[in-house]
């Protein structure tokens, strides 16, 4: 029989279980990873390196997960946090390095795709949108999280992520209009 | 939620990306995370605090019990009898009694927090 994700938490807060940690973590790391892949537009290197610091950070903080949403969903806001984090450091950074962002019209491409079409184009066109958006639109539409709890976990006030999910839905009803 | 949302929101959950293979990354995690902490280091710091505000009590009693004692008796009285003792004196006197109480205090909430980490 298998346990629960509580019953694992109880295991790892109680006696330090590492078996019980690495189950969660099996569990865990493909959405963990998949979300975080999104974000980095597809370096998977980049992805793994912040879904490890994020499982780190949560057995770390596993006493203060207090159950009030799922474990996955927890995770995904330590490692959207964990992002940002990455994002403000590489701003400082004196030889800026970084992509641009792709406009709404650029051709955008998916690099773990999914089994349908429409999924390879939600995938590609996921991946096109900012960080911001793309987390906004993942917690609330796929993870099934209000407004108010996306919000929360992403640390910004409800009004910007309303209009992150606006212009999210706006720049997705653009780019897959094709498939329509 | 309108239909739009609707739409959107079974789209996103019919296509989840596909899975991503462990590969090594749950072994990967697991020898990253912190060394395991012995009970024994939970319980360091209370202890050492503790013991600490112990002998400095017991010390003291030990030298030179009587006089340590009528030391001890003056302070009351001077603190009972005296209310408005010069404030350096009473400084003075109360600073050992006032270190003795924060060591302890200090030393119960370790040893309420290594107890509720147990």
């Amino acid at each position: 029989m298998s346990l629960s994700d509580s019953d694992l938490i109880a295991r790892v807060l109680v006696s330090d279980d590492r078996h019980a940690f690495g189950e969660l973590v099996k569990r865990n790391h493909s959405a963990l990873r998949g979300f975080l892949r999104g974000l980095t537009k597809g370096d998977h290197a980049l992805a793994d390196d912040l879904a490890q610091e994020a499982l780190i950070e949560a057995y770390r903080c596993l006493s203060r997960f207090e159950g009030g949403s799922s474990f996955s969903t927890w995770l995904l806001g330590i490692a959207y946090n964990r992002f940002r984090s990455h994002q403000r450091r590489r701003r400082e950074e004196p030889i800026d390095t970084r992509e641009e962002h792709p406009s709404a019209d650029a051709p955008v491409q998916a690099d773990h795709r999914p089994a349908t079409e429409a999924g390879v184009d939600l995938e590609a066109a996921l991946q096109s949108l900012c960080p911001e958006e793309q987390a906004a639109l993942r917690l609330c539409y796929r993870e099934g999280l209000s407004h108010d709890e996306a919000a929360a976990l992403m640390s910004c006030p409800l009004g910007t992520l309303k209009t992150h999910l606006l212009r999210a839905k706006e720049r997705l009803r653009t780019l897959l209009q094709a498939y329509a | 939620m309108d239909t739009e949302d609707q739409a959107l929101c079974r789209l996103m959950k019919d296509h989840d990306p596909a899975h991503i293979d462990d590969a090594g990354f749950t072994h990967r995690v697991l020898t990253a995370l912190p060394p395991p902490r012995s009970r024994l280091a939970t319980w360091r710091r209370p202890l050492l605090l503790l013991t600490a505000c112990l002998v400095g009590m017991l010390l003291p009693l030990l030298i030179d019990g009587p006089a340590y004692l009528g030391a001890l008796e003056n302070l009351i009285i001077l603190a009972t009898q005296q209310p408005l003792l010069p404030l350096g004196e009473a400084s003075l006197g109360a600073l050992p009694l006032a270190c003795l109480a924060a060591g302890l205090l200090l030393s119960f909430v370790w040893v309420f927090r290594a107890l509720r980490s147990h």
